[in-house]
């Protein structure tokens, strides 16, 4: 009746009116992370405990293993809830599209997109809500599905959703902002990303994890860096969440980051060609983007270097930086040490890599090396480092960069000069390297394969009396203090499966020691 | 010309009685008749025809065919007796040789005439009434006691002593215990008959001592009823809160009806936990001077009419109209105040700006120590300030330098009289306000109107209209230091001089560096200059807003009516703020604009019906009513920012620019009825019920009944009671009634983003993060209630009593859910809380007498409330109830009353100390109660005095039994401002080390006496770093002298020479003049920063002001 229309915004959206495939764009961007977790969970948290970045200055206790509830929590709120919601929107869509003609292959994006979204949380924080999550109707206090069902069923959905998606185009078209709808391409996303989650287990259950290795080989990989799954971010600006989160925080929100020593290093010590594109030293880095006067800075590799993690700027600190590094000027120091690449991840309007050629060769490379698969690990692992190399053609502003120094022949001298040695060590290691600003996926593949090798910042004879880990390197994001209080049935349901109740240092189901 | 010779009849009558006469005379004409019953015979047979005469004709005829005599004044005829002597009646047979003649003059409070007021001697049946002049005379016995009686007023003896010439002034009688009284939806009842309690107070007593909020002028009037006159500055609104807090989260503020019109109150726009300014709400565009009355009907019983909007009780005001047979009169009155500050400060005035002992020496330690009083004893040495300018190092009080005397000038006139068929009153007013910051006031023109017109003899339309033009600029923020001019006062180090922040004068530039940007005494970007916020970040806001009604009301016998309404109650607002470019904290500059409009209108009809049958008395009524509200918004999203050139500060100039719109509509329908049975005039039984249909519910569960009954016993008239027992009724009720439910709680909306990502834009399901419940029922609130009317002495002493339980169930309340279902809350019926309490009143007329009168009420209520069920969690924070400082939050808890103050208390061990650990203070690891921010007892006494042609009038006003917690004196702790900081300071230490008196883990778990010393600023900063809110909860009790007056009533005598002139009276009047009792330091009790439901928090408001002034009211 006109009485009821009476109670419908006419300003806004709302479910007589929404056009769903919109809300599956959201899913697609959302998933991947803001500047909300990426900043906290990213940055301050994962990428200092995975030495890829170092504050001294702000979250230089983040780097000792610091708890925050906020920090940690972060990706959590902003995946499932809230103006992003990631999970929620992707669910709203996969349950709508479930049985509706017309929409199957719309249908069976969204459990690839549900199952890539979930895979991260449920990685990061053990058991998660799962089955019951994004579904405000039935549950507003979901229960916590057992890592291990999460695990069975995201592997048996992609394998469905593969199989269902066969070839066309979906209804939504280019509302998918992945691959404007094209389902092979989706295919091969699913199959990657199960070769992912099937390495996933190489640790707790190596048998099931052969046999999904072998399932997505079999059913179809990414062949090619053309192939990669990536959200690019073309017109992206740092005043909202259109720019690649990464990169606005490096080039906007937070000057505090610059490249840690192990990952200068790293580059640095093999020659590789990537460190040009990876980093760059500043005279002031701290200039935004959105200030006259930004700078692009010095990419030449002799210049660059990393700064150790687990100190700070503090002369009377007992982790004070010049303890570590003599002469060290804690008032000049940002125009001397390496940040971000500002024409690649700084860039606000670089790709996001969700999974990449280079990430599927090196696992098929350890797979090989493990004798799950065929072929020889060698041409695995060449194939991903030659890949990750040319994956920096893929950022847009990096053009002149790239062709100075990631010609093929620095390409060759590099696997030359650092030839494949068999060990998972180098192939993790290189995954690691490719992983740069996907930090949920570097902590996830170097719990699962202790490489690289990375030595903790936290020294045993000044020990810091806010590490929440008493010196190790975490293995797990603490659950948001919220669940606890709100769900909290569920949450101790949960906690009690872990060995180190709710802490950094629990070890989820596949990270078994 | 008089009325008297303008005025024509015609009039018909054979053989009928003089009464019937007499009303057909007044039917007609604007006449009054006063006689005396006893004197003149009513019943006498009068046969008269007389055509188009006038008055005098008539009279005449009727003199020569009764014998009585008549005389004329304006529209007044007094009849008398011309066989009595004079207007003397049953003779007295033997006047005593001690007898003598007495004569007198009767008028009433405001110096009026009393005409036809009754005379009698004491003990026996002899006596006169007064004349068209309030004149009498008579002969009486020596030691004659004549009693005074006059409908409406109270009674009075006086004893005559001999004298020859008396003056007799009669007090209205504010009992009125048969009056008639307005109900919910206007309808009106015998106060007898009534089986709930109401209030009513007098428009005069918002005239005097007035506040520009009338929800404030209500403080301390009405027992049960409790306002939160908070420290919002002018033009802030009031929180007022009858019977307690009903809805957890939701509604608590009653309904307010103009004339019938519902009268929208929402505050529109508060500070919070990290500032904003208070916006004002509907009840400063209330004049004073046009309020009639003001009926409070506190139980649900008394507003269960109202039905969903009935839930907090319903305040009813009544505006002046016009009334037949009254002569026109212009009135003016003017009331102007001076407000000056109440200055609750005191700080310690010993040291001075600086940190950990010592002073600055240069511009960079001045800069740094802006907010901080660790430095030296002030000795008057030389020191420096952030200027790099040295300056004597001596205590400073920035408020005497800064803040101005602000000015109430409140002006109105208005006319009102009436014609043939038509009654009217026209008000115009106008307020002008200065604040006491400087640039800032407010202005506001009203208009006034309040008409009837008979059409037909039984058919009359009223039309009442009211506009109010508003316009406020210099809104300050509160709470949160940014944009807070009050706070930039409160904080500065003791030594900082403010006007070195002046630089350039306040046509150019104040408060600006040379730079052109805003000039900081610090590093602190959001502790501003008062020179810049005050003088280049500018707010404005201009509201209009009409309220008015028609009303038809068909008499189609004397025992049913029909009546129809049309209503309508709106306003237009517009805000602009600018914070120019070259703010510290913004030095690009912002802005924000824009319009909002608000309208409800209601269509209602009403069936009436009334008869009397025997003993029995029934009457019913039978109505409908239809609501539509709509609230518009346009404003730029995101805020506006940044200005692409300097100085144009519009949005034409905003580099990104994008208006957004919102948008609520809701419509209520609604069907009522009352039935009213009578016995006797003493007992009465009242039945009301209504439905509502809510456009903001399902339509599966839209519609909801609230019922009501009560009861009520006129005692008294069932027994023989002795003389001094006047008055006894016991009354009892139960009724049914709700708060409502707001528009589209159960809608699911999507979010549309206005940037495109890979060229597509996306849209995300969010509802600000509140998951919509399509389930959702109205609260349901129901109230129990009894109470006693009792009086002796012919009124001079009466009392009443309620006692009331009210519970509301399926409160509708945001409910925390896990993040994990897509949302973080849901709109949910959970909660459930009982309130209940007790309310008395007593009023006394002490003294009585010709001359002097005094006239005393006190009144108090003690409510006391449980929150019940919460949907199985154990609490529930208020929404947005949050300190500044983070520390302390307003939850409602299971088991506890409404509003608890959360936070961290000292830890201490187990026999009480508190522990420290190495020197400093530690806050308790477990969050616990730190008290209830809502008083429990609050009440007024007020008194009335009046001698001969004075008066003097004050109301004392208390409340007891809440808590507050005080942001401010937790940031002057830290700052070194507060006195307590001086324990351990002293002039050849200023920065000693200080041994807290407590205990300290030795290191093994056990404690021990503690022996850690550590510098005073470390100490006390301590305190507030480790969040211990325990220090800064304060008793909130208070006693106030909150209105005073001191009248002169030129006298007639004395304005006889001014014939145009029908009275004057000035008055001294003051308002918050004395704080009696209080225990807060350095505020005001009365000092949260917002009126919402989550009360017992303050930081940064308004100083509290005391105002003094003058009223002068002229008629003509």
């Amino acid at each position: 009746s006109d009485f009821a229309d009476v109670n419908i915004d006419p300003e806004h959206i709302n479910e007589g009116n929404v056009p769903y495939e919109m809300v599956f764009s959201n899913a697609q961007h959302q998933a991947l992370g803001s500047d909300w977790d990426v900043w906290r969970n990213g940055c301050i948290l994962s990428g200092q405990w995975m030495q890829h970045l170092t504050s001294v200055d702000w979250w230089w206790n983040y780097g000792l293993y610091a708890y925050s509830d906020g920090y940690s929590g972060a990706l959590w709120d902003g995946i499932y809830a809230g103006d992003r919601g990631a999970v929620r929107d992707v669910t709203t869509v996969l349950d709508l599209w479930k049985d509706k003609e017309g929409y199957s292959i719309d249908y069976n994006m969204a459990r690839v997109m549900r199952v890539y979204t979930m895979h991260r949380l449920t990685d990061l924080y053990g058991d998660v809500p799962y089955s019951e999550a994004g579904r405000p109707k039935e549950f507003s206090y979901p229960k916590y599905d057992k890592q291990q069902d999460i695990y069975m069923d995201m592997l048996k959905e992609l394998d469905e959703a593969q199989a269902n998606l066969g070839s066309g185009v979906a209804k939504m078209g280019d509302h998918d902002v992945y691959f404007r709808g094209n389902a092979a391409q989706w295919k091969k996303f699913a199959n990657s990303l199960m070769l992912r989650l099937a390495m996933r287990l190489s640790k707790v259950d190596p048998s099931t994890a052969q046999t999904w290795v072998k399932k997505a080989v079999a059913n179809g990989l990414i062949t090619s860096n053309s192939e990669n799954v990536k959200l690019d971010h073309p017109g992206g600006v740092t005043t909202n969440d259109s720019a690649e989160p990464y990169a606005k925080i490096f080039a906007h929100e937070d000057k505090e980051f610059f490249l840690s020593e192990k990952f200068v290093n790293e580059l640095k010590n093999k020659q590789d060609p990537r460190l040009a594109l990876i980093a760059t030293v500043c005279e002031d880095p701290s200039i935004s983007i959105q200030k006259s006067g930004y700078q692009f800075g010095n990419t030449n590799p002799e210049v660059q270097q990393g700064l150790p993690g687990g100190y700070n700027i503090s002369k009377n600190s007992a982790w004070y930086i010049g303890k570590k590094i003599v002469n060290f000027d804690p008032q000049n120091y940002q125009s001397k040490y390496s940040v971000p690449n500002r024409y690649t991840y700084s860039d606000p309007t670089s790709p996001t890599f969700i999974v990449t050629y280079a990430q599927t060769q090196l696992l098929l490379a350890e797979a090989a090396v493990r004798g799950w698969v065929s072929g020889d690990a060698k041409t695995y692992y060449e194939n991903g480092v030659r890949a990750a190399m040319e994956q920096f053609a893929q950022f847009p502003n990096a053009t002149k960069l790239y062709q100075q120094y990631v010609t093929p022949e620095a390409i060759n001298t590099y696997l030359t000069a650092n030839p494949f040695d068999g060990t998972l060590e180098q192939i993790n290691t290189q995954y690691w390297i490719n992983c740069f600003c996907d930090e949920y996926e570097s902590f996830s593949n170097w719990r699962r394969s202790g490489y690289p090798a990375l030595q903790s910042t936290y020294d045993p004879a000044n020990p810091y009396g806010l590490s929440a880990t008493k010196g190790s390197i975490p293995r797990r994001f603490a659950y948001p203090s919220t669940e606890s209080q709100v769900n909290t049935k569920n949450y101790d349901a949960a906690v009690s499966g872990l060995s180190d109740g709710d802490t950094f240092t629990s070890r989820i189901w596949w990270d078994v020691k | 010309t008089t009325y008297a010779q303008t005025a024509t009849l015609s009039i018909s009558a054979k053989n009928e009685t003089l009464e019937s006469v007499l009303k057909k005379i007044e039917k007609q004409t604007e006449f009054l008749f006063f006689y005396n019953v006893a004197d003149v015979n009513k019943d006498l047979i009068v046969n008269i025809d007389k055509q188009n005469s006038d008055i005098k004709e008539v009279l005449e005829e009727v003199k020569s065919q009764t014998g009585l005599k008549y005389s004329i004044k304006d529209r007044h005829i007094v009849l008398t007796n011309s066989r009595n002597h004079d207007n003397t009646y049953n003779r007295i047979q033997s006047v005593p040789q001690s007898g003598h003649l007495i004569s007198g003059v009767v008028k009433d409070k405001s110096g009026e005439p009393i005409i036809g007021a009754n005379i009698l001697i004491k003990g026996t049946t002899n006596g006169v009434i007064t004349d068209l002049d309030g004149n009498f005379s008579m002969e009486v016995p020596a030691d004659a006691v004549l009693q005074i009686s006059y409908m409406g007023y109270i009674n009075q003896e006086v004893a005559t002593k001999g004298q020859k010439q008396i003056n007799v002034i009669l007090i209205e009688d504010t009992q009125k215990l048969d009056e008639v009284v307005v109900t919910a939806l206007g309808i009106k009842r015998q106060s007898r008959s009534l089986g709930y309690s109401t209030t009513l107070v007098g428009g005069e007593d918002f005239t005097m001592a007035r506040d520009p909020n009338l929800g404030n002028a209500l403080s301390g009037k009405i027992a049960g009823v409790s306002v939160s006159g908070n420290a919002t500055g002018s033009g802030g609104s009031s929180r007022v809160i009858i019977r307690g807090n009903a809805s957890l989260t939701g509604n608590n503020m009653p309904l307010y009806v103009v004339d019938g019109v519902p009268f929208d109150n929402s505050n529109l726009g508060s500070a919070g936990q990290w500032g904003g300014m208070d916006m004002g709400d509907g009840l400063n565009n209330i004049n004073a001077d046009d309020i009639e009355s003001i009926q409070v009907l506190k139980g649900a019983a008394a507003s269960a009419l109202y039905g969903y909007r009935g839930g907090n009780g319903a305040v009813l005001i009544t505006t002046k109209s016009g009334k037949k047979g009254k002569p026109t009169t212009i009135e003016f009155n003017n009331n102007l105040t001076f407000n000056t500050i109440y200055d609750y400060r005191d700080y310690q005035k010993v040291f001075g700006q600086g940190t950990y002992g010592s002073r600055p020496t240069d511009a960079i330690s001045a800069k740094a120590s802006e907010m901080t009083s660790w430095g030296e004893a002030l000795d008057g040495g030389n020191a420096v300030n952030f200027l790099g300018d040295t300056y004597k190092y001596s205590y400073v009080d920035n408020w005497d330098s800064f803040y101005r005397t602000g000015i109430n000038n409140a002006s109105s006139v208005s006319i009102s009289g009436s014609a043939d068929k038509i009654a009217y009153r026209f008000g115009i007013s106008n307020v002008y306000e200065q604040s006491i910051l400087p640039n800032s006031g407010s202005n506001q023109q009203g208009i006034n109107m309040n008409t009837t017109y008979d059409l037909l003899s039984n058919l009359q339309l009223a039309v009442n209209a009211n506009y109010v033009f508003e316009k406020f600029n210099g809104r300050s923020n509160l709470s949160d230091g940014n944009g807070n001019t009050n706070a930039s006062l409160i904080h500065r180090g003791n030594s900082f001089d403010i006007r070195w922040l002046e630089r350039g004068s306040a046509t150019s530039n104040w408060g600006t560096s040379e730079s052109g940007s805003e000039l900081l005494g610090g590093t602190n970007v959001y502790f501003n200059n008062p020179y810049w916020l005050q003088y280049r970040k500018t707010n404005d806001m201009n509201k209009n807003r009409l309220t008015g009604s028609m009303n038809l009301k068909w008499d189609i016998t004397n025992w049913l009516y029909v009546q129809g309404a049309v209503q309508r109650d709106g306003y237009n607002l517009d805000f602009k703020q600018v914070q120019p470019v070259g703010a510290a904290a913004d030095p690009s500059g912002w802005m924000t604009e824009y319009s909002k409009s608000y309208s409800e209108i209601n269509l209602n009809y009403l069936v009436g019906f009334n008869k009397e049958f025997n003993d029995w008395s029934v009457a019913a009524t039978f109505g409908g009513n239809r609501q539509r509200n709509i609230t518009k918004q346009y404003i730029p999203s995101d805020g506006g920012r940044p200005f692409i050139i300097d100085g144009l500060w519009s949005v034409n100039n905003l580099g990104d620019k994008r208006a957004a719109k919102n948008y609520t509509e809701y419509q209520v329908n609604s069907i009522y009825g009352t039935a009213d049975f009578g016995w006797k005039n003493q007992v009465f039984l009242n039945l009301t019920g209504r439905n509502d249909w809510f456009s903001t519910l399902s339509p599966a569960n839209n519609h909801y009944f609230y019922p009501s009954a009560t009861l009520s016993w006129v005692f008294s008239d069932a027994f023989e009671t002795p003389d001094w027992f006047t008055f006894g009724k016991v009354r009892a009720s139960y009724a049914s009634a709700s708060n409502g439910t707001a528009a589209y709680q159960n809608l699911l909306l999507y979010k549309l983003r206005d940037y495109t990502i890979n060229g597509q834009h996306t849209i995300t399901q969010n509802n600000n993060n509140q998951y919509p419940n399509p389930d959702l029922k109205p609260v349901r609130i129901s109230e129990q209630e009894v109470g006693l009317n009792v009086a002796f002495f012919q009124n001079r002493l009466s009392f009443d009593m309620a006692y009331y339980r009210k519970n509301t169930k399926d409160d509708i309340a945001v409910v925390s859910t896990s993040s994990a279902s897509g949302y973080t809350s849901k709109v949910m019926n959970v909660g459930e809380i009982q309130n209940q309490g007790f309310e008395f009143m007593v009023d006394v007329v002490p003294v009585k007498s010709s001359n002097f009168m005094w006239n005393t009420t006190l009144n108090f209520a003690y409510n006391d409330s449980e929150v019940k069920y919460l949907g199985g969690v154990a609490q529930l924070q208020i929404d947005g109830a949050s300190s500044r400082s983070g520390n302390v939050s307003v939850q409602n808890v299971v088991g506890s009353s409404y509003g608890e103050l959360i936070g961290h208390k000292y830890k201490r061990d187990d026999k009480g100390n508190i522990v420290f650990k190495n020197g400093i203070a530690q806050a308790d690891d477990k969050l616990s109660s730190l008290g209830n921010g809502v008083y429990k007892l609050t009440g007024g006494w007020n008194n009335s005095f009046k001698y001969k042609d004075f008066s003097l009038a004050f109301l004392l006003d208390f409340k007891v039994g809440a808590k507050l917690f005080s942001g401010t004196n937790y940031s002057l702790f830290s700052e070194g401002l507060h006195k307590n900081t001086l324990v351990g300071r002293t002039s050849a230490e200023p920065n000693a080390n200080i041994v807290g008196v407590g205990v300290m883990d030795d290191g093994n778990g056990n404690y021990v006496p503690n022996t850690v010393g550590v510098d005073a600023q470390t100490y006390y900063q301590g305190i507030t770093s480790n969040n211990i809110a325990e220090e800064f909860v304060y008793n909130a009790s208070f006693l106030k002298l909150r209105e005073l007056s001191i009248g002169y009533e030129f006298p007639k005598t004395l304005l006889g020479k001014i014939k145009a002139v029908k009275g004057l009276n000035v008055s001294l009047v003051g308002r918050n003049l004395w704080t009696i009792v209080k225990h807060t330091d350095n505020i005001d009790p009365e000092s949260a920063y917002n009126n919402s439901n989550g009360q017992g928090l303050e930081l940064n408001g308004y100083p509290a002001t005391r105002s003094v002034g003058f009223n002068v009211n002229v008629k003509f």
